[in-house]
């Protein structure tokens, strides 16, 4: 089997409410029933299109689900293209159940923009994030990022720390929440271990973006022993060492 | 006293069997000892001595009798028909007991062979009323019509021996018809001793003839002059006949070994070499071998082109019959089996290779090895014991590939419910697909082994072929019945894998070096990511294919029972020295004699063969058959 590195997920230092790709997601819950349009968009230009039922049965009658992801990669191509399975029909969730939307492919910038039904006002924008929204996100390459709500010009700071290869198999911690306020990021200094997820609970208006500021790139290549010895180099001098004694 | 106090191998042949041999001889080339016209030839009733000859010799087409021209009547354009047969010739080595020699050569000296021959011979003399008419003119014979009983031949002379040139032409001669022949017999004897002869590596056994003795013919003229006649036939035709073929010989096909065989000298401890004693003729001869160079043809095959011979039957007991003395034995010396074994020793090479799936993950081998020291003693039980057999590793490399497990991050839960989690963060996986490590360990150089067997040789008769079919179709279809030696594999110690500690060392760093290899073209907080959730690599790989402390002893194992090496090693050996493929493959009946053109090859039987050891030699005794 090939050995293949995803590359994807080295590149990322830079995540977006806006556009939640590469390990990002936005989730929102739409409380009332109905039916929406959900439009993922470049600029102002549509990728894709695609159909949310909120509503507590399925055309079949069964239970809807609490949860339901919606990914530009499987919205914007059919499984034709490689998608595992298309979204092009209805994606049904309950009124208590979330939506999670996310891209697993190609960092492309996108937003994403759901409207009711014959409605021309949004009931959802990703660009504008509102109270009870979440905003996931996993931080693999270590070092310091800045977050920013860009609507209230709030501002803190993220550490990644450098991955150390221990004793055992490392596993990221539970993921560590942070609150997005009025009154800006709680707490404002985060601190996370590599791979940890970021849980931004929004209580404001927000759109969060995070940046690499400042890579680790670790301790670098181990320094150069100040002394070596080999084990004929230490058997010689315990054989001069005996010498000595002898002569002493 | 063993055979081989004073030599390598040890060879005699009982007069008893060499008579029989010549038996064989006699039956089976009955043309070399019958000689006649061609009115004899046809009328074979006619001879002085009926031939006893083998079944196969008429089967074959092959003549009983040697034609030769009529004698002629002097003067005239007459000749008669004439028969001369060898009926009878028994050899005798000292001391003579089998025949009783006439007076004028004494009794049979030390060191000497004798043997003693019938001639029986006959004219046909024409019955004198035939003779009454016929004409003088010898230019123009004319004897009418032959009478039914009777049978005339016209002959040309033969051109060597025609009249000078310049002369007419004799017309054909014309053989007198006759209804019988008036037969002699006279007995014959020769005494003489043997030597060995020839160029070094080339030398032969042959006799050496020291007196004739033709009994009661007088006058003594004609005695000499047939005796002069006699030692002439003896020394030119019948003991270069007799002559071993050839006693150094190389045998490529000992299972790879080259062997040498050349005559031991004559020392304190061998008086005569050959030796004429205690009714048999000794021969005691040095051995050396080797490894045989590769054959261009590869393989050898054991002489000959042809399509290959069909796998033998498997061998059966056959007990000996007689309870005297064996006509034939063989000895090979402590030295000479530890100098054969050394040989085929060097000739063994086995390389092979395998790989297998065991779930979690794949294992493969590649091997080659060789033999080298141990030593093979000789014991009194009739055993042979190979202790201390290095299996050298010129190869041995063990690899490994390993499944790794999938490396994920985020999937963590983002909305926690009493009953699990309601939603989760996208999952990043590291690689594409569940990744595949491969690691070669080269661990020829930490790989000991060692065998040490107690074999016990075994004489067994593998019969390739019906009775139905005779003895000469058999060798032309190659499925000739064989007394084949084979080895017993009494106990075997087996330590085939001893590797050593380092093995666990050189397995981590192997694994460490695979996965930066992997790795390598990641940045370095990327690559200590990885590592540090795959964690130690060695716990991992623990984890994985549930590895052992003993890192050494894990690989031996897979390599010993789960690929069957041990078995393969063992297999290999046990073939190479003995088991499926015999020690030594002797044809019976035996072809003693390469026909001459037109004949059969003279056949014979071996009715028994039996091999034994003790502490001295191994010792391979057997009967001719009758």
């Amino acid at each position: 089997m090939p050995f293949a590195i995803n590359q994807q997920w080295l590149n990322v230092t830079s995540f977006d409410s806006g556009a939640p790709s590469q390990g990002a997601a936005v989730v929102h819950r739409f409380g009332s029933p109905g039916e929406y349009r959900v439009t993922f968009l470049a600029g102002e230009a549509s990728l894709a299109q695609t159909l949310l039922a909120v509503t507590h049965q399925t055309p079949s009658r069964a239970a809807a689900p609490g949860h339901v992801t919606l990914d530009l990669t499987e919205v914007a191509y059919p499984p034709t293209l490689g998608a595992a399975t298309s979204q092009r029909e209805h994606a049904v969730v309950s009124p208590d159940g979330y939506v999670s939307f996310t891209n697993s492919g190609k960092p492309t910038p996108f937003a994403v923009v759901v409207h009711p039904m014959g409605e021309k006002s949004p009931a959802f924008d990703t660009r504008r994030l509102g109270p009870g929204d979440l905003f996931a996100v996993t931080l693999i390459r270590p070092g310091e990022y800045r977050v920013r709500n860009e609507l209230e010009k709030a501002e803190g700071r993220i550490r990644v720390a450098y991955p150390v290869v221990g004793d055992r198999p490392y596993r990221p911690p539970e993921p560590l929440s942070v609150e997005c306020g009025g009154q800006g990021f709680r707490p404002a200094q985060i601190d996370v271990k590599p791979a940890q997820g970021l849980i931004f609970q929004v209580q404001t208006v927000a759109r969060i973006r995070i940046d690499l500021t400042h890579p680790d790139d670790g301790p670098g290549e181990e320094p150069a022993p100040r002394a070596s010895y080999s084990r004929e180099a230490l058997a010689a001098a315990l054989e001069r060492l005996r010498e000595a004694r002898k002569k002493s | 006293m063993a055979f081989t106090d004073h030599c390598d191998v040890f060879i005699s042949v009982l007069e008893a069997g060499l008579n029989r041999v010549v038996q064989h001889v006699r039956r089976q080339w009955p043309s070399l000892f019958n000689y006649g016209t061609a009115a004899v030839a046809q009328r074979s009733e006619l001879l002085c001595q009926r031939i006893d000859y083998h079944p196969v010799v008429e089967r074959r087409n092959n003549p009983l009798i040697t034609v030769e021209p009529p004698v002629p009547i002097v003067g005239s354009l007459y000749a008669l028909d004439w028969c001369a047969q060898l009926t009878k010739a028994v050899v005798d080595f000292s001391p003579g007991n089998v025949l009783t020699l006439p007076p004028e050569l004494g009794t049979l000296g030390p060191q000497r062979f004798a043997i003693g021959a019938t001639v029986c011979g006959g004219l046909a003399c024409p019955p004198g009323e035939l003779v009454d008419h016929l004409p003088f003119n010898p230019e123009r014979p004319s004897l009418g019509p032959p009478k039914a009983y009777e049978r005339t031949a016209v002959y040309e002379r033969s051109t060597a021996y025609e009249r000078p040139t310049g002369l007419r032409p004799r017309p054909p001669l014309e053989v007198l018809p006759t209804r019988g022949f008036r037969c002699f017999c006279l007995d014959g004897f020769v005494v003489g001793g043997a030597r060995f002869t020839g160029p070094p590596h080339r030398q032969h056994v042959i006799g050496r003839l020291d007196g004739i003795e033709i009994v009661d013919i007088k006058p003594e003229g004609l005695e000499n002059s047939i005796e002069c006649y006699g030692s002439l036939v003896t020394r030119l035709v019948l003991l270069p006949q007799l002559a071993v073929p050839t006693v150094e010989f190389v045998e490529q096909d000992l299972m790879g070994a080259r062997v040498a065989i050349e005559p031991s000298p004559v020392s304190a401890g061998i008086a005569f070499n050959p030796a004429l004693e205690d009714d048999q003729i000794k021969v005691f001869l040095d051995l050396d071998a080797g490894v045989a160079p590769p054959s261009g043809g590869g393989g050898g095959g054991g002489g000959g082109g042809g399509p290959p011979e069909p796998p033998l039957a498997p061998g059966v007991d056959r007990p000996r019959v007689r309870t005297d003395h064996f006509d034939l034995t063989l000895a090979l010396s402590q030295a000479a089996v530890t100098e054969l074994f050394n040989a085929l020793r060097d000739a063994f090479t086995l390389s092979a290779s395998d790989s297998a799936d065991f779930g979690p993950f794949t294992m493969g081998y590649a091997i080659g090895v060789h033999l080298e020291g141990g030593t093979v003693t000789l014991r009194n039980d009739g055993t042979i014991r190979i202790a201390e057999l290095d299996v050298k590793w010129d190869a041995a490399k063990v690899w490994i590939g390993i499944d790794l497990p999938e490396v994920c991050v985020g999937g963590f839960c983002i909305i926690p419910t009493p009953f699990g989690c309601a939603v989760r963060a996208p999952r990043l996986c590291v690689f594409d697909e569940n990744p595949d490590i491969g690691i070669t360990i080269d661990i020829s150089g930490l790989i000991a082994s060692e065998l040490s067997a107690t074999v016990r040789p075994l004489m067994k008769y593998s019969i390739n072929h019906p009775v139905t079919v005779n003895d000469w179709d058999a060798r032309d279809m190659k499925i000739q019945n064989r007394w084949v030696v084979l080895a017993d594999i009494v106990t075997v110690d087996v330590d085939l894998f001893d590797i050593a500690d380092i093995v666990g060392d050189l397995l981590h760093e192997a694994l460490d070096d695979a996965i930066d290899n992997a790795l390598g073209f990641l940045p370095g907080w990327a690559k200590s990511l990885v590592k540090s959730i795959l964690g130690p690599i060695i716990d991992l790989v623990v984890a994985i294919i549930d590895l052992p402390d003993d890192v050494g002893e894990w690989i031996a194992d897979k390599l010993g029972v789960s690929f069957g090496v041990l078995n393969l090693i063992l297999t290999a050996v046990a073939d190479h020295f003995a088991a499926k493929k015999p020690l030594l493959k002797i044809e019976e009946p035996l072809p003693l004699l390469p026909s001459p053109t037109g004949l059969i090859d003279v056949l014979v039987p071996i009715e028994f063969l039996g091999v034994r050891v003790n502490a001295d030699e191994l010792i391979v005794e057997g009967d001719i058959g009758g």
